[in-house]
């Protein structure tokens, strides 16, 4: 009877320490190493090819024309690069967990979107490599760092092509500049703590921020510290992005902020109700700037005053992205709406049907949505539907 | 499932804020709460500890009464129960002081690991938990550093996991007492040993965070352990199979109640 109990006791226990571990690790919100580092890769290109990372790590040329015919990949112009790791530089893993994205045996993250020159598109990865391709044909021009193992941190944030240097952040705290015909190092400047954001370049500074809650300015010919970098309360949380005199950028204390380029010092600051992540769009005036609070806000760029909100029906992730006068919002449970940017009325929702994380890119008339299936989709805006979708089936 | 997001989120947010508070040492502060959490839990704890120990202590005479009554299950039932009665314990009196413990080591586990956030996806999906209070807001990114631990990876020099191994297993040593079956030892044993071993694999691969609030957690359960017991219990004792019933005895109080309740029901029997 003892015995009889002890292992009914036994099993009880056992089932709901299973139950933790499994609702701890794979539940709503629970930041586990399963499914954690998937990536988010936006597009580039133009109306003939354009370039996107995969969550599977393949950097695939799309030819737009050939995806809306529905016909084989790889068609005319197209590609796919995979990038294979034989280890993890920033996700987790451990011996009975897989390191990288999952499962899946090649292993790596994309969460930056592929910036393409004349003849290279250039990838960075999580797994701390920048991949410098061709753009016709896809074969590796370059590498960085040179060697198969060695790597340089997680890459989270987009490279920047600025006068034949790539610039990036990694989260080993380092900002690097590459020579991007060659992949050579030029320089590297240290931080205080990992960077997951982009550098953004202005004027031969190099803008950026790290965990350590500093904006610092570099110069982007030596990589020398040109003043001393700013205090911020939080830790920025958007890239930044430098428009006119400013550089605007979102922290972790739900504040957008709006900071003198030439002096550093703060212009205002716009409270929202959480933080926002996606770097803002600013136009003439205005700044347009998706929250984590599920709201879009425009905001008078010299004030700071709130023009206009819109709600949306889930937390902004992905950058917005202008379409002629509109202004194209996806949510993160994968609603897109079509803003007019003066007054913030709605004009068109189109539902993904899948959650979106991924920047959004628009071409003319049509706007690609990287969806958290990793499918790339084609959405005509003046239709308002999905006039394609493509998923590249891994091997 | 709302209401229990409210309670992990305050549970999260009291945790970054206890870090932000302890100058940003989130290892520190997982130990802080980990420590206030057993404190508050600290009645249930010994009173758990205390029913373990007396429904241990009853099983020399549960064994007895099993021989006794082997070929009569419900009279074997009714001795047993009024073994218990007289005892003053409920058979399912120690689980439930476990069972309403477990929520809180649920709630505290998942708190842990929404707070490392370790990856972009998992940092967006903290910022829908956090409250908008400025020492959670600026206490943000943690700082995964403590010790020679990164407390979103697992720790690589396995130290975590010998500690966790061990301290659960002493933890488990201390109330199991040893089979009086032969047969049983080794059943006793792989059940001692199933667990540790789990938990050993699981810091393997768990962030360190978690295996840090196993450690501390086990530690604490093993010095309650301690002093509600009145030692090491079972840890020292010889735990040989061989080792006669008679060796295990409990205290002479209870065992002359149940020989008392024996002889008078053998009486009872002769009268007939």
């Amino acid at each position: 009877m003892k015995t009889k109990k002890s292992k009914i006791l036994a099993l009880v226990i056992s089932i709901v320490l299973f139950g933790i571990i499994i609702s701890g690790c794979y539940g709503p919100g629970a930041g586990c190493t399963g499914p954690g580092a998937r990536g988010w890769s936006g597009f580039s290109g133009d109306n003939k090819t354009i370039y996107v990372g995969t969550m599977a790590g393949e950097v695939l040329a799309l030819n737009p024309s050939a995806r809306a015919k529905g016909l084989s990949f790889p068609s005319d112009g197209e590609w796919e690069y995979v990038i294979k790791m034989p280890s993890s530089g920033g996700s987790m893993c451990g011996p009975m967990l897989a390191c990288g994205p999952g499962s899946t045996p090649v292993g790596v993250t994309i969460y930056g979107t592929p910036v393409v020159s004349s003849d290279l598109v250039y990838v960075g990865t999580y797994n701390g490599k920048v991949y410098a391709l061709n753009s016709v044909t896809g074969a590796l021009r370059w590498v960085y760092p040179r060697e198969g193992n060695e790597t340089i941190g997680a890459i989270v944030g987009d490279l920047v092509l600025h006068d034949g240097t790539i610039y990036l952040g990694s989260s080993n705290g380092k900002v690097y500049a590459l020579d991007a015909e060659t992949g050579d190092h030029k320089w590297e400047f240290l931080t205080g703590d990992r960077i997951w954001t982009s550098p953004a370049i202005s004027d031969d500074i190099v803008y950026v921020s790290s965990y350590d809650r500093k904006l610092y300015f570099v110069s982007s010919k030596d990589g020398s510290e040109l003043r001393h970098p700013l205090e911020l309360p939080a830790v920025m949380c958007s890239s930044p992005v430098v428009f006119g005199d400013s550089i605007y950028f979102g922290t972790f204390d739900r504040n957008l902020y709006a900071v003198n380029k030439n002096d550093a010092n703060i212009r205002w600051k716009f409270e929202g109700g959480n933080w926002f992540w996606s770097a803002p769009l600013v136009e003439g005036k205005t700044i347009y700037a998706g929250c984590l609070d599920s709201k879009i806000y425009a905001i008078d760029a010299e004030t700071g005053m709130q023009l206009w909100q819109f709600d949306a029906d889930d937390a902004i992730v992905s950058d917005p992205v202008f379409v002629d006068e509109l202004i194209a919002v996806v949510s993160e449970s994968g609603s897109m709406y079509l803003l007019n940017k003066s007054t913030g009325g709605q004009e068109r929702t189109i539902s993904i049907g899948y959650d979106v994380m991924a920047p959004l890119y628009a071409i003319g008339n049509i706007v690609y949505v990287h969806g958290r299936d990793d499918y790339v989709y084609g959405v005509d805006i003046d239709s308002g539907q999905i006039t394609w979708k493509f998923k590249k089936v891994s091997k | 499932m709302e209401v229990w997001n409210i309670i992990v989120d305050a549970v999260l947010n009291g945790l970054i804020a206890l870090s932000a508070m302890v100058g940003n040492n989130f290892g520190l502060s997982i130990i802080i709460l980990t420590v206030v959490v057993r404190l508050i839990l600290y009645p249930l704890t010994v009173r758990q500890t205390r029913s373990t120990k007396v429904m241990q202590e009853l099983q020399p005479k549960i064994q007895e009464l099993q021989k006794k009554y082997a070929r009569n299950q419900q009279k074997l039932q009714q001795e047993t129960m009024q073994l218990y009665k007289e005892a003053k314990i409920n058979p399912l009196g120690c689980l439930w002081p476990m069972l309403i413990q477990l929520p809180v080591w649920i709630a505290l586990y998942q708190s842990i690991m929404r707070a490392l956030a370790s990856t972009p996806e998992d940092l967006i999906q903290l910022s829908q938990s956090l409250y908008s209070w400025p020492i959670v807001t600026q206490a943000l990114p943690l700082d995964e550093r403590f010790l020679w631990l990164h407390l979103s990876k697992p720790d690589p020099y396995l130290i975590l996991a010998v500690l966790v191994g061990v301290t659960m297993w002493v933890q488990q040593k201390m109330v199991t007492p040893p089979p009086t079956d032969p047969r049983q030892q080794s059943m006793t044993q792989i059940t001692t040993l199933m667990m540790p071993l789990l938990f050993a694999m699981f810091t393997l691969s768990f962030p360190s965070g978690l295996s840090l609030y196993w450690a501390v957690s086990n530690i604490i359960g093993i010095i309650i352990q301690y002093f509600v017991s009145g030692g090491w219990g079972y840890l020292k004792k010889p735990s040989s199979a061989k080792s006669p019933p008679s060796k295990k005895l409990p205290p002479a109080e209870q065992q002359s109640k149940v020989l008392k309740g024996a002889y008078q029901e053998k009486k009872g029997i002769l009268k007939k």
